[in-house]
């Protein structure tokens, strides 16, 4: 999935006037197509082909758990989230942005900043065939091998996007520096649940409930041995590198930052025990 | 026989020793790199060697080094088990004195294949894992 059609999500009360105001200025300056709906069971429609997410609320504490909940449904996905909000608390942005918010507005801003926050954030680059093949083609092989052998499970790509900003939105990421003639880094992220239920497929015959200990080496191991593999694969080609040992970050919604100029491959992977992000910088 | 697995991955040396249990080796001892590794066969008797390649304070190719060129050590079988695809990093390792190379991610196979290696008369369970 390189590119998202211009669908925008507006997410409130259908009784805010702002909603509407906003529908308006899109439906007439745009070629988006806006989907008003207040109810938040709905948004799991929200996936690959939206363009972005703005929601309106008066108060900011329903706004966190909506804005969670989106996240939920659009992990990994490259998926540009605003809040809007009415008298924001002085820490409502901060705390919104950690849920997951790229930006929050206030609901007297214009317009045109709602509309520019989305495209700013939006995915508009996509991968290029020739990167995808020679750079993220071997580590997708390198993941597919690792995890059948490892963990009898066969994921697949769900979804290839190049990096706009630094947040993976998974709650645990283990990050190998990859030298070549410059720096960067390969990073696996998993939601919670897919690490524990890797490790728990991993480790079936040794740990029945592994602890957040076994989980994060478990992880770091995982990462390790794609990292191991993909060098095999890319020896002697522009894209060869050294690597170093995994570090594992932890948290939700915690950030990766990379080398600024570096190209940032996201490939979103999925199986039936659930979702998990490869995040690559690789210069040549 | 006593197997000593040196690794600095928790996961790995329980994966290996979940497996050497299905192939018949139960008294496993372990180490999370290589110089913990020395100092453990300063104290005990261990009849075979599963050495990782990257590991802190001491990698597994300077602990196998150790190992072959002391001769209270140097006929313990050694068998490498690494993500390290680098052939120079195999040829090395084999070079040293190991016996088999293994390469992360394995089965079962893989690690009775190197078992066999290791030791050509003995038999191992598990055939059919």
């Amino acid at each position: 999935m390189e590119e998202y059609a211009l669908n925008i999500y507006l997410v409130g009360s259908p009784k805010t006037d702002r909603i509407f105001e906003f529908e308006r200025f899109v439906r007439a300056g745009n070629s988006c197509i806006c989907l008003l709906t207040g109810d938040v069971a709905q948004i799991p429609n929200v996936a690959e082909t939206t363009a972005g997410v703005v929601i309106f609320e008066d108060g900011t504490r329903r706004l966190t758990e909506c804005i969670a909940k989106i996240r939920e449904h659009t992990r990994y996905l490259n998926v540009p989230l605003v809040a809007v909000v009415s008298h924001p608390e002085k820490d409502a942005p901060a705390r919104l942005l950690a849920a997951g918010a790229c930006a929050v507005c206030e609901y007297d801003c214009p317009n045109e900043l709602i509309l520019k926050e989305i495209q700013e954030h939006c995915n508009t680059e996509p991968v290029l065939e020739e990167i995808r093949k020679q750079l993220l083609g071997p580590f997708t092989s390198a993941i597919i091998v690792t995890m059948k052998v490892m963990a009898g499970i066969e994921p697949v790509v769900r979804a290839v996007y190049q990096k706009t900003h630094h947040k993976m939105f998974g709650d645990i990421s283990a990050v190998i520096g990859l030298t070549s003639s410059v720096d960067g880094a390969m990073v696996l992220s998993f939601p919670g649940s897919s690490a524990l239920a890797y490790t728990q497929l991993i480790l079936q015959d040794v740990v029945d409930i592994p602890s957040s200990d076994i989980i994060r080496d478990c992880v770091g191991e995982i990462a390790n041995v794609i990292a191991g593999q993909a060098r095999g694969i890319l020896a002697n080609t522009t894209y060869q590198f050294s690597m170093s040992t995994p570090t594992i970050v932890s948290g939700a919604g915690h950030e990766i930052r990379h080398k600024p100029g570096l190209p940032c491959l996201v490939a979103v992977f999925t199986s039936e025990v659930g979702d998990f992000a490869l995040q690559l910088c690789l210069g040549t | 026989m006593r197997v000593l697995i040196v690794d600095d991955s928790a996961t790995i040396r329980m994966i290996l020793t979940g497996q050497l249990k299905k192939l018949g080796l139960t008294d496993v001892i372990e180490a999370s790199d290589g110089k913990a590794a020395i100092e453990i066969l300063a104290k005990h008797e261990v009849g075979l060697l599963l050495i990782d390649i990257h590991m802190p304070n001491m990698d597994g190719l300077s602990c196998l080094e150790l190992i072959k060129t002391n001769p209270a050590l140097a006929g313990i079988p050694v068998i490498i088990v690494s993500s390290d695809t680098d052939p120079t990093q195999i040829e090395s390792a084999k070079s040293l004195g190991a016996h088999a190379y293994i390469r992360k991610p394995f089965r079962i196979e893989a690690l009775r294949d190197a078992l066999s290696v290791a030791f050509p008369t003995q038999d191992f369970l598990g055939k059919n894992n």
